[in-house]
C-alpha cells in the first residue's frame, strides 16, 4: 500500500517535472553555440558550459533548474532577471544557519520553507533586514561567518548574472572578449562585451580590424538575443547566439581555445568528468574477478581483465583530458599536471592503485624473479585477487568523486578547473603528492584485502585461501608502507624550502605520521604473532590504518585547521 | 630482587610488545596534540611546546632504549637481517637529529621595504616587552608568558604569572653601549612585572573624574561600525592628544578648547568660504564662494553653474591626489558637465547624453567651452573638513567656564551645519555613516549610495575628567581563530615600579614592534627625563647577515594585476645579503618554493608575506636549520633499510635456502644457517 502510493507520488513528481521543463520557448532555444563559447572567469579560461555548470551548482546546489540544464538555465536567468531575482535560487548549505533567518519578520510558512528547502531569493538577500541580520550574526558568531561569506559569494555571483541593478538582459559581466594581441588564452585579462565596446568607442584608433569587427558584431548579436528573448522569438535568439559564438572565435584566434578543445571540454562535463563511466566499467571488472576467484570459471577471468583494462582506459582518458584542459588555462604542460587538489589527487591515487594492482595480477614481477634468479615465491597472481582489489579501489574512488557533489550539494575541492595557489606550482608537489596519494591508493587496497580476509576467515576458513590473501595483503602493505614513508619525507623536504622548517606538527603531517606508525605496528605485530591469528591481526590493522588515512586525507580538512588546506 | 628486575626488563626494554605499546602511545600522544587543541591549550602549550615536552621526550627515550636493546639482543647481525638494523639505526639517528633540531630551532620573519636594509628579525614564538623612550627601543624577553588563558588579579589567578621569568624585568637597549630602561629615562631602579594577561581582548577607554583636572570630556555610546551588535564608548577630550580626534566609520570627531566665543564664530564663518571659484567670461570676472548643491548664475551672461559634488581626494591621471569639484554648466545654448581641480588650469568636460556615454557623460580631451574659465581653490584654514576616508567631520568647540558646546559639522557633499548642545546630557543629531561593507556593496552593484539616516545620539559631557583604560575580554564565540593564532588581540597588564612609585599599564600586542605603530600605554615615571611607551611584540633577534630588498615582484594569473584577492602565481624578492664581518655581498632571489640559503645552508630565507596594495615591501621568513642533515641521513637509512628488508631480504633468504639445499644434497653439513621465518 505504502509502496504503491510512493510509486504514484514518484510518477506524479516526474510528470510535474516534465511539465515544468516543457517551456515551449526555452525548448526551441539552441544553446549549443553558447555552450561552446569561451570566457575568462576567476582568472581561468573556460567554456560557457563549464562556467554555467559551476555557477548554477554553486548558487543553487543543483545541476538543473526546474529540469532545464545549466547552460540554458543560466542564459534564462540573465535574460529574465526580474523573474529570477524573486526566485528562491540561493541554497544555504550550512543547515544551522538557516535557523538564523527565522528571527526575521517573515511569515511562518516562509520560515518553514527556508528551514526545509534551505533556499532564499536574491531580493530576500538584498533586503536591509536580511543584510543587517547577517552582519549581526557575523559579528556575534565567527563560526557562522564562513557560512555568510559563502552566501554572499553565491549572491554576488547571481547579481552578476542578473546584471543587478540594471537588469540589462545581457550577459554583461561575463568576460567573453579575448584580449587583443594575446598569444595565449590566459595571457591577458579578457573583457566583458559592454566594457570592450566602450573602450573601442573611447579609443577607436590602433585596433586590429578583426578585433573591431568582432566586438561590434558581438554587440549586435547580443542585442539580437535580447530582442528575441523579449518577444519570445526563438528563431531570432538562435540567430543571435550563433552570431556571437562565431564572432567571439574570430576576434583573436591565437588566444581563443580551439573548437576541438572546447568540444572536448563540453563532452567531459556532460560525462561528469568521466567519473561514473569509469566507475561502471571498473565495477563490472571487479565482479568478474571476484566470480573467478570463487568459481574458477576461466572465461570470467578474461572478462575481468577486459573490463579492468576498459576501466583503466576511461580513467586514463579522464586524467589525460583534464590535463589537456588545465593546460589551456595555465599555458604550460608541466605546470598543469592534474594532481593539485582533492579531486585530482583522488583521481590520480586510484589510477596508480589500479595500475599497480593489475601489474601484480599479471605476475610479471614474480615471473621475472623466477626467470632471472630462479627464485620461487608463493603464487599470488592470476587468481583475481589483485584484480579485484584494483578494480574495486578504482570504482570506489571514481564513484565517490561522482556522488559526493550530489550528496553534499557542494563540489569537491578542485572539481572545477581553477588556478592554484602559487605555493603549489613546483615539482615538489608532484613528487610529494604523487607518492602520498599513491600510498593512499595502496592503503585503500589493503583495506579491501583486509576486509576480504576477515570475511573469508569467519565464513569460509579455507586455509589455502587465507594464506594467499594474507600474502597478497602483505605485498600491498609493504608497498604502502615505504611509499608513504618516502611521501612523508619528501613532504618534509618541500616544507624545508617553502615553509622554512621540515616538520612543524601541522595536523596533516601529524596524521600522516600516525598512519605510518599504524603500519609500523603491523610490521612488528607480525613478529610476535603467528599463523592465522597473525594474518587476522594484520587484516584488522589494515582496516584501522585505512580509516586513519581517510581521516587524514579528508577529515583533517574539515575538523582541523592547518597549512594543507588545499588538499 | 635480581629476578624481578630481569622479569621487568624482559617485559619492557627487551620486549617487542613493549615497543609496540610505546609506538601506540606515541601515536596517541601526537594525535591528541594535533587533533584536540583544547588539551594542549589547557596546559598552556602551543604545538611546538607540546611536542617538545617531557611526556613525549620520555616516550622517545624509552623507545630508543627499547629499540637499541631489542635490536642488539634479538636481531642477528646477518645479511638477511641487515635491513632491520639499518632501519633501526635510521630511526635512532632521526630521533636524535629531531631532538637537536627542536632544541636549537629558531624561526621568525622580517618585513623589508623596497630599497631598505634590515639586520634583525622577529621571532615567531617568543614574546618581548618593548619600551620606547626618546626614540630608542629597549626590550626584554618574556619567557614563560602564557598563551591561551587569561590571568589577572580580577580573575583570581594572577599567581600563575608569579614566576621569575615574568617578574622584575629590566628592558635593555642592546648595542655598543648597552643601556637599561632606567638609564634611558634617567631614574633609579625601574622594573616591570607582568601581572595580567589576556589572550583575546580589547583595550577600551572611559572617562573618570580626576581631582585637579579642569578638562572637559565627552562620551558617546555608538554601535561599533565593524560589529553593529555592540556599542562602544567614543571619547573626546581636547587635552589628551590621543582622544582629541577620533572617528566612527566615516564620521570624524574632534574636540577643541576654544579661547572664546568669537573664535568659535570665526570657525563657523570659515565654513562658508570652503570652495572658492574664480570665474572668468568675456566681460565677467568674479569670485564665488560656493556649496555643494548650490546654483550660481553668472551675472547676465546667460551662464549658470550648479555644484554637483566635491571629491577631496581625486586621483588624477598623473597619479597625484587633488581636491576636485564637479559642476554642471548651463551655457546659453548648451549644457555640459565640468570637473575642476585645485592647482590645475585645464578642466575636464563631459558631453551629456552622447552615444557611448558613461554616467558622467562622454569625456572630452579639450574644454567644450574655451570662453568659460574657472579656477578652483579649497580654503580650510580651520581644518574642519573630514580627513582620510571620512565623509563628515563633527568638531566640538568648548570655551572655559561655559556649559555650552557648539558642534560644527562639515560633510563633504552637503552644507555645513551648527548644533548647540546645552547641559551635561544633550543629544547630538548625527548622520549614521555607511559601513565599509555597504559602500563596497553599493559600488559593486552600481547602486547610488543611499542617503544615510539621521540618528540622535545621547552625549555625556563631564568636567574635571581624565581617560582611563580597561580590558574587555572577547567572548569565545566571537573570536576569530586566525586572529587568535597570530596573537593580535593579546594584552598584558604590566606593573612598573621605581622606588616607592608604581603604576599598572595595559600593553597590547603588535607584530614586528619596530615596523608598526604602537598602541601601548604611556608611562610617566616621576622625575624621568622623558615619557616612555610600552608595547608587547615578538622578540627581536639578530639576522646572521644584513639583507637589503632591491626589488619586489608579484605575478598574478590570467594577466591580471597583482592585487589583494587575485590568485597569485609567484612572488619574487630580489635581495642583497651582506656579511657584517667581512662586508662580502651576495645576491639572491627569494621566491615561492625557492628560498635563498645562507652560510652553507645553515640559514634559510623564504617568501612569507607581501604587500598586496603597492608591492612596496616583502616579508621574508627566517629560519635556521640545525640537525637537518642528521635527520636527512636518518630518513635515508630508514628508506634504504625498508627496501632491503622488504625486497632484498626475501631474495637473500631464498638464495641461502637454495644453497643449503644444494649442500644438503651433496651430503655436506650446513654451517651458519638457521631457519628464518619468512615474513
Amino acid at each position: 500500500m505504502r509502496i504503491t502510493s510512493l510509486l504514484v507520488l514518484l510518477v506524479v513528481a516526474m510528470f510535474c517535472g516534465t511539465v515544468r521543463a516543457a517551456d515551449a520557448f526555452l525548448d526551441q532555444i539552441d544553446v549549443e553555440p553558447l555552450r561552446l563559447m569561451s570566457l575568462q572567469h576567476n582568472q581561468t579560461v573556460k567554456t560557457f558550459d563549464t562556467y554555467s555548470r559551476d555557477t548554477l551548482f554553486h548558487i543553487t546546489g543543483k545541476t538543473h533548474l526546474n529540469g532545464v540544464p545549466a547552460a540554458k538555465a543560466v542564459l534564462d536567468i540573465a535574460m529574465e532577471p526580474q523573474k529570477y531575482a524573486d526566485a528562491n535560487l540561493i541554497y544555504i548549505r550550512n543547515k544551522p544557519f538557516r535557523y538564523d533567518f527565522g528571527n526575521l519578520p517573515i511569515d511562518e510558512a516562509e520560515r518553514k520553507r527556508i528551514l526545509q528547502e534551505g533556499t532564499i531569493s536574491f531580493k530576500f538577500w538584498m533586503q536591509p533586514q536580511t543584510q543587517e541580520a547577517m552582519n549581526r550574526i557575523m559579528a556575534t558568531a565567527t563560526i557562522k561567518a564562513q557560512a555568510i561569506n559563502e552566501i554572499n559569494g553565491q549572491a554576488s555571483m547571481l547579481s552578476q548574472l542578473l546584471d543587478y541593478p540594471r537588469f540589462g538582459r545581457t550577459l554583461a559581466s561575463q568576460a567573453f572578449v579575448p584580449a587583443e594581441g594575446a598569444k595565449h588564452a590566459n595571457e591577458k585579462p579578457w573583457e566583458p562585451l559592454p566594457q570592450a565596446a566602450h573602450h573601442l568607442l573611447e579609443h577607436s584608433e590602433g585596433h586590429d580590424e578583426a578585433y573591431v569587427t568582432g566586438v561590434m558584431s558581438m554587440v549586435v548579436g547580443m542585442e539580437t538575443i535580447s530582442r528575441g528573448w523579449s518577444t519570445k522569438d526563438a528563431a531570432v535568439v538562435n540567430r543571435g547566439l550563433k552570431e556571437i559564438a562565431q564572432h567571439a572565435a574570430s576576434i583573436n584566434p591565437a588566444a581563443y581555445p580551439s573548437l576541438t578543445k572546447r568540444k572536448f571540454e563540453v563532452r567531459y562535463n556532460s560525462l561528469a568528468r568521466l567519473t561514473w563511466p569509469g566507475a561502471a566499467v571498473y565495477f563490472i571488472a571487479a565482479v568478474f574477478f571476484l566470480v573467478y576467484f570463487s568459481s574458477d570459471v576461466k572465461w570470467t577471468y578474461y572478462a575481468g581483465w577486459l573490463f579492468a583494462l576498459g576501466g583503466l582506459f576511461v580513467h586514463t582518458a579522464a586524467i589525460g583530458i583534464r590535463w589537456w584542459l588545465v593546460e589551456k588555462s595555465v599555458g604550460n604542460w608541466f605546470e598543469s599536471i592534474p594532481i593539485k587538489n582533492q579531486f585530482e589527487s583522488v583521481m590520480f591515487a586510484a589510477f596508480f592503485g589500479s595500475i599497480v594492482a593489475l601489474v601484480l595480477e599479471t605476475g610479471i614481477i614474480s615471473r621475472t624473479l623466477k626467470a632471472v634468479g630462479g627464485l620461487e615465491f608463493r603464487k599470488l597472481h592470476g587468481m583475481g585477487i589483485f584484480g579485484t582489489a584494483g578494480a574495486a579501489i578504482g570504482m570506489l574512488s571514481l564513484l565517490a568523486l561522482f556522488v559526493t557533489p550530489y550528496v553534499t550539494r557542494s563540489d569537491i575541492i578542485g572539481g572545477g578547473i581553477r588556478q592554484n595557489a602559487g605555493i603549489l606550482m613546483t615539482y615538489w608537489l608532484y613528487i610529494h603528492v604523487t607518492l602520498v596519494t599513491a600510498s593512499y591508493a595502496l592503503i585503500g587496497m589493503t583495506f579491501v584485502l583486509g576486509v576480504w580476509y576477515c570475511i573469508q576467515y569467519f565464513v569460509n576458513r579455507d586455509a589455502g585461501i587465507l594464506q594467499t590473501l594474507d600474502a597478497a595483503n602483505l605485498t600491498m602493505l609493504q608497498l604502502a608502507f615505504w611509499i608513504l614513508g618516502i611521501g612523508i619525507i619528501t613532504g618534509a623536504l618541500w616544507a624545508d624550502v617553502s615553509w622554512g622548517r621540515p616538520w612543524g606538527w601541522d595536523p596533516k603531517e601529524t596524521f600522516a605520521l600516525i598512519t605510518w606508525i599504524v603500519y609500523l605496528i603491523v610490521v612488528h605485530v607480525r613478529f610476535i604473532t603467528a599463523g592465522q591469528k597473525r594474518a587476522l591481526v594484520t587484516s584488522a590493522l589494515s582496516v584501522v590504518g585505512f580509516f586513519v588515512m581517510l581521516f587524514n586525507w579528508i577529515g583533517v580538512n574539515f575538523f582541523l585547521v592547518g597549512l594543507h588546506s588545499y588538499a | 630482587m635480581l629476578n624481578a628486575l630481569d622479569w621487568l626488563l624482559k617485559h619492557t626494554l627487551r620486549s617487542v610488545l613493549f615497543g609496540i605499546i610505546l609506538l601506540a602511545a606515541i601515536a596517541v600522544y601526537i594525535a591528541i596534540g594535533s587533533g584536540l587543541p583544547g588539551v594542549r591549550e589547557y596546559f598552556e602549550k602551543d604545538e611546538l611546546a607540546f611536542f617538545n615536552s617531557w611526556p613525549l621526550i620520555i616516550l622517545m627515550v624509552l623507545m630508543v632504549t627499547t629499540l637499541v636493546t631489542v635490536t642488539i639482543e634479538r636481531i642477528p647481525f646477518t645479511p638477511p637481517r641487515l635491513g632491520a638494523w639499518i632501519i633501526h639505526t635510521g630511526i635512532v639517528t632521526l630521533i636524535f637529529g629531531a631532538f637537536y633540531h627542536y632544541t636549537k630551532k629558531v624561526e621568525g620573519m622580517t618585513l623589508i621595504p623596497v630599497g631598505q636594509t634590515v639586520s634583525q628579525y622577529f621571532d615567531r614564538w617568543e614574546r618581548a616587552l618593548y619600551l620606547r623612550a626618546g626614540g630608542l627601543d629597549a626590550r626584554v624577553r618574556l619567557t614563560g608568558l602564557p598563551r591561551f588563558k587569561a590571568y589577572d588579579e580580577t580573575l583570581g589567578n594572577a599567581d600563575y604569572l608569579d614566576r621569575e621569568s615574568l617578574q622584575n624585568l629590566v628592558p635593555v637597549l642592546p648595542g655598543r653601549q648597552v643601556m637599561t630602561a632606567h638609564e634611558m629615562l634617567g631614574v633609579k631602579d625601574l622594573k616591570f612585572s607582568v601581572v595580567g594577561y589576556w589572550p583575546y581582548a580589547d583595550l577600551r577607554q572611559r572617562l573618570i573624574p580626576s581631582p585637579g583636572s579642569k578638562d572637559v570630556g565627552f562620551s558617546m555610546q555608538l554601535p561599533d561600525p565593524d560589529d553593529v551588535s555592540t556599542k562602544r564608548d567614543l571619547l573626546l577630550i581636547a587635552s589628551n592628544m590621543r582622544y582629541a580626534r577620533t572617528s566612527w566609520g566615516s564620521v570624524d570627531f574632534e574636540h577643541r578648547a576654544a579661547e572664546s566665543e568669537e573664535k568659535i564664530q570665526e570657525a563657523i564663518g570659515s565654513t562658508l568660504s570652503l570652495h572658492e571659484l574664480q570665474v572668468a567670461l568675456p566681460g565677467y570676472e568674479q569670485t564665488h564662494y560656493v556649496q555643494v548643491g548650490q546654483t550660481v548664475p553668472l551675472g547676465d551672461s546667460g551662464y549658470a553653474i550648479t555644484i554637483e559634488a566635491f571629491s577631496p581626494r581625486w586621483q588624477t591621471m598623473d597619479r597625484k591626489i587633488r581636491a576636485m569639484l564637479t559642476l554642471m554648466v548651463q551655457a546659453p545654448t548648451t549644457k555640459f558637465r565640468r570637473q575642476v581641480l585645485v592647482d590645475v588650469e585645464k578642466p575636464t568636460d563631459w558631453v551629456l547624453g552622447a552615444e557611448g556615454a558613461g554616467p558622467l557623460g562622454l569625456r572630452q580631451d579639450r574644454p567644450l567651452d574655451e570662453l568659460l574659465k574657472i579656477t578652483y581653490k579649497l580654503n580650510d584654514p580651520q581644518n574642519l573638513l573630514p580627513r582620510d576616508d571620512g565623509n563628515v567631520q563633527y568638531t566640538f568647540f568648548t570655551t572655559p567656564d561655559s556649559g555650552k558646546t557648539t558642534v560644527v559639522s562639515v560633510p563633504l557633499n552637503e552644507k555645513a551645519a551648527v548644533q548647540v548642545l546645552e547641559g551635561d546630557s544633550p543629544t547630538l543629531v548625527l548622520r549614521q555613516p555607511m559601513t565599509a561593507d555597504a559602500v563596497m556593496m553599493a559600488s559593486a552593484t552600481g547602486q547610488p549610495l543611499p542617503k544615510p539616516a539621521e540618528v540622535s545620539v545621547p552625549v555625556t559631557r563631564q568636567e574635571g575628567v581624565t581617560v582611563t583604560q580597561y580590558v574587555e575580554e572577547v567572548p569565545r564565540e566571537k573570536r576569530n581563530k586566525d586572529t587568535g593564532e597570530t596573537g593580535l588581540k593579546q594584552i598584558l597588564r604590566v606593573r612598573a615600579q621605581s622606588g616607592d612609585w608604581q603604576q599598572d599599564i595595559y600593553v597590547p600586542y603588535t607584530p614586528q614592534a619596530t615596523k608598526f605603530a604602537w598602541q601601548g600605554g604611556l608611562l610617566e615615571v616621576p622625575g624621568a627625563k622623558t615619557p616612555a611607551q610600552l608595547q608587547l611584540s615578538n622578540m627581536l633577534r639578530d639576522l646572521p647577515a644584513n639583507i637589503r630588498l632591491d626589488k619586489f615582484e608579484a605575478q598574478a594569473y590570467g594577466g591580471l594585476e597583482a592585487q589583494a584577492g587575485a590568485m597569485i602565481r609567484n612572488f619574487q624578492s630580489f635581495i642583497t645579503i651582506t656579511n657584517r664581518a667581512t662586508g662580502e655581498q651576495t645576491q639572491g632571489i627569494v621566491s615561492l618554493n625557492d628560498p635563498v640559503f645562507y652560510n652553507n645552508g645553515e640559514w634559510i630565507f623564504f617568501q612569507s608575506q607581501w604587500d598586496p596594495d603597492g608591492q612596496s615591501f616583502t616579508v621574508l621568513g627566517i629560519g635556521n636549520r640545525p640537525g637537518v642533515l642528521t635527520m636527512g641521513i636518518g630518513c635515508g637509512l630508514i628508506i634504504f633499510g625498508n627496501f632491503y628488508a622488504f625486497y632484498v631480504k626475501p631474495i637473500i633468504i631464498r638464495l641461502m635456502k637454495q644453497r643449503a639445499l644444494e649442500k644438503a644434497q651433496r651430503g655436506q653439513k650446513i654451517k651458519g644457517f638457521a631457519p628464518v621465518e619468512t615474513a
